[in-house]
């Protein structure tokens, strides 16, 4: 119940998803992939070379069995994104997509309308979109009504590891859209952002750098994976509401010397 | 096809080619001639593609497998051939 996730009729093994960009070399990614068994793992489309490099990297990937949910990374355009989605649902044989249309190349922002306007047309080409998107409550619920059953707001600028920027609208999402499907995608640095998210009650989380950049990536893998785990089970299990007082945890009866006359 | 005639008998398949050429095409950023007409599939099959797992933009626009060999192409077509890659 708390490992796994649903999606579709698919059921993912665990509730972190983990990019292949950037690792050191492919075995590191490969053994980071299995010392920490994302529930599934994100991949994008580039140019093809005639050596080939495209099926090199999915020989690394497909024997893990682990669903791939596509990106359309780099897309300022709606059109760029949509034939970019149409083109890896015929090369990955899925109709998931993790839909980025970037709005601002500084910040890696999504641009909103672009990206409300491509989910639209996605959805309606039959397509599971998971859009990355801002933090933003009203942009959420457009996105929703449009058709999209899962939600990927950003915890902070793709790459930056700076966490989570704004808690307070990411539970605020998490209270608003209490059924839907919630992923903090982008911007975590440490597992602790992780557990946090997953405390909050978020679904799954979605990372890259902070695994692929690690000093030690394999390592930093399984740490995340222990921290997504940890913090399901703490939301699961019901975080106390901190209060301002202290309240003592021994209890205070029969403790010696008490009441006792000088 | 001409070219495939030409590649058959062992010509290397661009240079050689350029001189019956009256085409060109933007493949991946790069400009490359052709003998005309020409469709989708027969580009494919002449840079090695065709066996290779990808997928292909043609003017911006995804071109599925199945129309490769019915989509025509004219001089100055814009292909876009892509395949899987890390991504995060």
């Amino acid at each position: 119940m708390s490992k796994t996730l649903n999606i579709n009729t698919t059921i993912l093994q665990s509730r972190l998803f983990l990019g292949t960009a950037g690792y050191p070399s492919p075995d590191s990614l490969r053994q980071a992939i299995e010392i920490s068994n994302p529930g599934l793992i994100t991949v994008s489309l580039r140019r093809e070379n005639a050596a080939g490099k495209g099926q090199k990297f999915w020989d690394l990937l497909k024997d893990f069995k682990i669903p791939v949910l596509p990106n359309t990374a780099g897309c300022h355009s709606v059109q760029e994104a949509i034939t970019t989605a149409q083109m890896a649902r015929e090369i990955f044989e899925t109709n998931w997509i993790k839909l980025e249309v970037i709005g601002d190349d500084y910040t890696l922002q999504p641009d909103p309308y672009g990206l409300l306007d491509a989910a639209e047309q996605l959805i309606k080409l039959g397509f599971e979109v998971f859009p990355y998107m801002t933090d933003d409550l009203v942009l959420a619920q457009k996105l929703s009504d449009a058709g999209c059953n899962i939600l990927m707001p950003w915890g902070a600028p793709i790459g930056s590891g700076r966490g989570l920027n704004n808690p307070y609208a990411l539970k605020m999402l998490r209270d608003r859209f209490a059924q839907k499907t919630l992923v903090v995608d982008a911007g975590i640095g440490a597992p602790s952002h992780a557990a946090a998210v997953m405390e909050m009650g978020y679904d799954a989380v979605l990372l890259n750098t902070a695994v692929a950049k690690a000093g030690d990536p394999v390592l930093m893998a399984g740490a995340f994976a222990k921290a997504i785990e940890a913090g399901r089970e703490a939301y699961l299990a019901g975080i106390i509401k901190p209060q301002e007082n202290a309240s003592a945890s021994t209890p205070l009866i029969d403790k010696p010397f008490w009441h006792q006359k000088h | 096809m001409f070219i495939n005639q030409l590649k058959s008998l062992g010509y290397a398949r661009d240079d050689n080619a350029k001189k019956y050429c009256c085409m060109k095409l933007i493949i991946n950023g790069q400009a490359q001639s052709f003998q005309a007409p020409l469709n989708l599939y027969d580009v494919l099959v002449q840079n090695d593609y065709i066996e290779m797992m990808i997928a292909v933009a043609h003017n911006g626009t995804f071109v599925p497998k199945a129309q490769y060999e019915t989509t025509s192409l004219k001089d100055g077509d814009l292909i876009e051939i892509v395949a899987p890659m890390q991504g995060g």
